[in-house]
């Protein structure tokens, strides 16, 4: 048996995110969220980046997070792919904020309600 | 068991994080948790790794993703801490949707060019091997 129990950071849960924390979760879940939409599109990177009007590069910099993801960005992948995305602010400060897709946003769907809060689960 | 290593499993967050380690000797995660300079360092890892799970770990791989696979053979990959320089060299285990994320230790990537130093190359490969034993040894 090569696995054994370690510690338990509870302390982790706890801890208020910094903005260091913060901009790691924004960056993902809009990876994520891009992602999704891509494959319920069945579009290919390459397409968006047609759509958007840049090179592919700049998708998959994007996409990888490895790029600098400004609010502009944001915006653009929203008008692109009809994410609906919106800000909202979480009641409980110490729960992390969220981009949120909704149901209302998208012209083509009426039964999906996703959230990328990771304070979920 | 496998060079005197075991897989230690921490609990955080509703998820279990897999991190090879020395046997009786603090990881790379627990040293990072213990120094107040990197704890912010320590919860980015923490942080992506819970996202990588939650997500499902064979989503995020790809060459273009928070998963990169460095060696397929060996399942050394490395782990993108979000938009930072901070990098995992980690082990992937399994195929489909049973692959778990052994993570092994960290690493400063190059900013750009996105390469790795020969050394942790080296280093990461050698605990591939040993990552592996110890979860054949768990099954």
């Amino acid at each position: 048996m090569a696995v054994r129990e370690g510690r338990s950071f509870v302390g982790l849960e706890a801890r208020k995110p910094s903005a260091s924390v913060r901009m790691l979760d924004y960056v993902m879940d809009f990876c994520f969220m891009v992602e999704d939409r891509l494959e319920e599109l069945g579009m290919s990177r390459t397409e968006l980046a047609e759509r958007l009007g840049k090179k592919p590069s700049s998708v998959t910099r994007v996409l990888s997070g490895s790029a600098n993801i400004t609010l502009q960005t944001i915006a653009e992948y929203d008008a692109a792919l009809d994410l609906g995305i919106i800000l909202s602010r979480n009641e409980s400060r110490m729960e992390r904020p969220s981009l949120t897709v909704t149901a209302t946003a998208r012209k083509d769907e009426t039964d999906v309600e996703r959230s990328y809060t990771s304070t979920e689960g | 068991m496998a060079h005197g290593y075991e897989i230690r499993a921490h609990a955080m967050l509703g998820v279990r994080i897999l991190v090879l380690a020395k046997e009786d000797r603090r990881d790379f995660l627990e040293k990072l948790e213990e120094n107040p300079k990197s704890a912010e360092r320590f919860e980015l890892v923490c942080r992506t790794y819970e996202k990588i799970t939650q997500r499902g770990v064979g989503r995020c791989v790809g060459k273009q993703n928070f998963v990169r696979v460095l060696e397929g053979n060996l399942g050394l990959v490395e782990v993108k801490v979000g938009n930072t320089r901070i990098r995992v060299m980690s082990y992937l285990h399994g195929f489909g949707e049973d692959q778990e994320l052994v993570l092994m230790f960290d690493f400063t990537g190059h900013q750009g060019s996105d390469n790795i130093e020969s050394s942790d190359m080296k280093k990461g490969r050698k605990l591939a091997k040993v990552a592996r034993e110890c979860m054949e040894e768990r099954e």
